[in-house]
Order: C-alpha cells, then sequence, then structure tokens
C-alpha cells in the first residue's frame, strides 16, 4: 500500500478530493528537483530546529536571491551566537566567542551542473523515491518523501517538502536501520516577495575581531613526480565527481583531494604527505551523519570524509591506491 | 575461597581481604560461578555508588579480553577522554577547530567487524583531481596557545578537510544549509 492515507480518504468518503487524484500526486524525483531550484531561487526567512542525539539547537536562516546569485545568513539563536554568511565569492563564520571571523572561499553554485538533473535520473538506480504522505510543518502543508539507499553503504532521507513553495521543511537523516541520525525542522518559514539587505548583515559587532582568510588565488605548481590517487572501490554508482578545477591556493602543504558521488551523497578523499605517520589519527570519527576514516600508508595519509555510513568511507580510504 | 563464601569474595572486592591474594585469584578465575558472581556484587557495587553506565553488559570479562586482545601494546599510559578533551576546549576557535572538540568526542579506533564484499571494482578514468591547500599558518587567534601536539596537530587536519569537505558539500541539490548548520551548533558538544 503505498498511500494508505489516500486508501483511507477514499474508503471513508467514497470519492477523492480531487486534489488528491492520483494524477494528480507529485512525482518524487521532480518533487526534489522543485525543491532544490526552491530552496536556491526563492527569498525566505525562517527558524529551524536541529537536533543531534540529544543536543537541540535553533537556527535563523535568510536567503536571498538576486541576479542569480544567492546571499544566504546562518545565525544561531542557541548557546553561542555564531553566523554564517555566504555569498557568491565568500563564507564568513564569526565566532564572537573568540572575536575571530574566519573567511573561506565560497563554492555556492559552481558544482551545480555535477548535481543537475542528471544525478536525479542516475541516483533512481540506487535510491527508491516515494511519496509517503502528507504532513503539517510550520503551519505548511508538506509532502512526506522517503529516499530509502538500496544497499548499506548509503544513509537514507525522510523529506518533509511544502506543497506550495516546495521549500524544504524537515528533514531526517537516516541509517541503514531507519534510526535518525540528525535531524532539521523549520518551526516557521516565510517565502517572501523582497528581503532587505540589512537582513543579510552580521548582528555581530566585529570590531576588535581576528580575521582569518583562506581565500587566495594563486596556484601550485604541481611536481612532475607527484604520485597520482585513485579510489579502487566504491559503492556502485559512485563516481568522480566532474566538477572544473578550481583555482589552487598557495601554501606550504598541498593537499589532494578527490570527490566522489552518486548524485546524493558526496564523499572526499584527502591524501596529504606526511613526515611521520600520526600516531592517533587512524581509524573513523563521526558528526552526526558525517564520517572520516583515515589510514597512513607509504608516508601518506589518506582520508575519506562523507555523508555515508562508517563502513563506506572506510572501504573507500583503504582502497586508495597510488600509481605513476 | 569456598564456592560459597560471600564474605570472603565480599572483602576481596573491598579490599579487606586478609587471606591469600593469589590463590584466591587464582581460585576465583578458574570458578565460573564466583566469576559470575564476583561481576554481580561489582554491578551492584556500582549501582550504589551511582557509577553505572546508561547500557549494561553483563559481559564486561568477555569485552574486556576481547579489546585487550585487539589492543596494541601502549608504552605510555593514555589518557582519558575526560584529559584529552581540556585542550580542545581552550583552543576551539577556527570552524574547524570547532569540530575538533566534537571529534575528540566521538572519535574511535573501532575495529569494523562487518565484512564486505566490493560491490564494484572501479576503473577510474584519470580526471585531474582537485588540489587545495592551506595557509601556512594555522589559523589560530595570538591569544590562545598554539599547541603543537601531535593529537592537535592531526585534529587540525582532520578539520581543514572537514570544512573543505562542507564547503563542497552545500552545493549539493540537497540540503544545502546543513553543513552549515553542524558548524554553527558544535560548541555545545564540547
Amino acid at each position: 500500500m503505498r498511500y494508505p492515507l489516500l486508501f483511507l480518504a477514499t474508503f471513508l468518503f467514497g470519492n477523492l478530493p480531487t486534489a488528491y487524484a492520483a494524477d494528480s500526486l507529485p512525482n518524487p524525483q521532480v518533487l526534489i528537483d522543485e525543491m532544490s531550484t526552491a530552496s536556491r531561487t526563492l527569498n525566505y526567512d525562517g527558524v529551524f530546529i536541529y537536533s543531534l542525539g540529544k543536543q537541540i539547537d535553533t537556527m535563523r536562516i535568510i536567503h536571498k536571491s538576486g541576479d542569480g546569485n544567492s546571499y544566504e545568513r546562518l545565525v544561531s539563536l542557541t548557546g553561542l551566537a555564531r553566523e554564517v554568511i555566504r555569498d557568491k565569492d565568500q563564507v564568513r563564520c564569526y565566532f564572537p566567542e573568540n572575536k575571530a571571523v574566519v573567511v573561506e572561499k565560497s563554492r555556492l553554485g559552481k558544482l551545480i551542473s555535477s548535481y543537475l538533473p542528471h544525478p536525479i535520473k542516475s541516483i533512481s538506480d540506487f535510491y527508491i523515491f516515494e511519496l509517503a504522505g502528507e504532513d503539517r510543518i510550520a503551519g505548511l502543508d508538506a509532502w512526506i518523501l522517503n529516499i530509502r539507499p538500496i544497499d548499506k553503504y548509503r544513509y537514507g532521507y525522510q523529506l518533509w517538502i511544502d506543497k506550495k513553495s516546495k521549500l524544504l521543511l524537515k528533514s531526517e537523516l537516516k541509517n541503514q536501520l531507519g534510526v535518525t541520525l540528525e535531524q532539521i525542522m523549520f518551526a516557521q518559514l516565510n517565502v517572501l516577495d523582497e528581503i532587505d539587505d540589512a537582513l543579510l548583515e552580521p548582528s555581530t559587532e566585529a570590531e576588535g575581531f581576528t580575521w582569518y582568510k583562506n581565500t587566495t588565488n594563486e596556484r601550485v605548481e604541481t611536481k612532475e613526480s607527484d604520485k597520482q590517487w585513485k579510489v579502487t572501490w566504491m559503492p556502485a554508482g559512485f563516481s568522480m565527481s566532474d566538477q572544473p578545477k578550481e583555482p589552487l591556493l598557495s601554501g606550504r602543504m598541498s593537499v589532494e583531494h578527490l570527490i566522489y558521488t552518486d548524485g546524493l551523497a558526496m564523499v572526499s578523499i584527502y591524501v596529504e604527505q606526511l613526515n611521520q605517520q600520526p600516531d592517533n589519527t587512524a581509524g573513523a570519527s563521526n558528526f552526526g551523519g558525517v564520517n572520516t576514516y583515515a589510514v597512513f600508508t607509504d608516508g601518506y595519509q589518506i582520508t575519506a570524509v562523507g555523508e555515508v555510513p562508517k563502513t563506506t568511507v572506510k572501504l573507500m580510504a583503504d582502497s586508495v591506491k597510488s600509481y605513476h | 575461597m569456598s564456592e560459597y563464601n560471600n564474605e570472603e569474595l565480599s572483602a576481596l572486592i573491598d579490599g579487606e581481604f586478609n587471606g591469600n591474594y593469589d590463590k584466591a585469584f587464582d581460585e576465583l578465575i578458574h570458578n565460573q560461578y564466583m566469576k559470575d558472581k564476583w561481576s554481580r556484587y561489582h554491578l551492584i557495587g556500582d549501582s550504589l555508588r551511582e557509577h553505572l553506565p546508561e547500557k549494561i553488559t553483563n559481559q564486561v570479562s568477555a569485552h574486556v579480553s576481547n579489546a585487550l586482545q585487539n589492543e596494541p601494546t601502549v608504552l605510555a599510559p593514555q589518557k582519558t577522554k575526560q584529559l584529552n578533551l581540556k585542550p580542545l576546549a581552550g583552543f576551539a576557535i577556527a570552524a574547524s577547530v570547532a569540530m575538533a572538540a566534537v571529534f575528540s568526542v566521538q572519535q574511535s579506533n573501532e575495529t569494523n567487524s562487518v565484512s564486505t564484499t566490493p560491490a564494484l571494482a572501479v576503473n577510474t578514468s584519470v580526471t585531474q583531481p582537485q588540489t587545495f591547500s592551506f595557509p601556512d599558518t594555522p589559523v589560530l587567534p595570538a591569544s590562545v596557545r598554539k599547541s603543537d601536539t601531535p593529537e592537535e596537530i592531526a585534529n587540525q587536519r582532520l578539520n581543514k578537510y572537514l570544512m573543505n569537505h562542507n564547503e563542497y558539500r552545500s552545493n549539493g541539490s540537497m540540503n544545502g544549509i546543513l553543513p552549515y548548520v553542524r558548524l554553527v551548533t558544535i560548541e555545545s558538544q564540547e
């Protein structure tokens, strides 16, 4: 029974309300596509709850789009008053407790081509999409959508999507057993015609703050002798992301970064040459839905990072081989 | 120690046993009944002192000997997790570094017993991999003591990876904000 509610409605009322007629039910994959577009192109201001384990936090997000660009501000409403402000060039993270602002290069929009719309097709081979019912979140009517992985190498999602605006209202990340690992849920969400630019300014008085920037554009020369690396095992459906080559940053340490994705989950592989074997970095770590696994081989540390189960990061990290 | 001498066993646990320790322990480890009793007594003691963990296992000894078997020889005493956290808490500055606190809490070098057969052997075409690098100086405010312990350096490295991964991740078609949500909420995890 795919739509139990619907069945019930038919049974009780004898006829289906037109809105629920089978042919007007949204196609799950189209819905995801619409959600993705909505989150980028709409102006909205909302408050949501984030929960991870026993921890619960509240945050406000303000998103403005214009000239094909997105501007976004995320403010923590609980605990420390941290803020993250993103535009097309930069990500600024304010840490008032340390009087620090960390500036990273923004990659907003740079990878769009590798995610849309093609992946929707390919990810359906590895995830089962189904409309699971209806619900009400933040006072808005929502479709519930399940995305279940076909194997144990990826996580699943349950998404609540606003029927009207198609914005994401609630999201649960689930493991193979259906246990929720982390979730976000909007308590209030307003779609607006205009967003005042002032709302995108940090509320933090950054006077006397130290700024740490990591946004230079110089290139690092790749030495001829440098080893090339590849992952020799990955779950079916994963492939190396075809993103354009980014300008490289300057610095003493250059780290090779390989990105693999099945269109939904993403795993980064970092390969860094170390002078000596670190004694405590090998092994697994976890934060919410993110798992990491590090191995040390031949003077290189290989670290896999991704929103996939521990098994997957471990197998991928262990499978990295060098070639000339 | 006689099989039913609970008093002796109790004294042994409380460190008040006056007899021959070696002999008593020798007898104890060869007597399953007394071993079970020993572990129950400890459980009772822990419960009275409110030292019980959230989850109780009655196979502690089996777990411990398993763990010992898999443990590499440790020459220096290992610091407890609590001790590990202290320097990191004061050190939680950059977004990346803040992650360290979280990671040190949850870090585990667990043995993965899941046997997995590779689902797919991939012959990746040689795409030019991404390369990026970090500034020479780790991101640290002047007021924070720069620590050079291998642990912290290792944590910093992991954090950089996480930050970088998040940057790319946030462009995904779903949950674009989630990476930053994680970033903002980290402090309460310390």
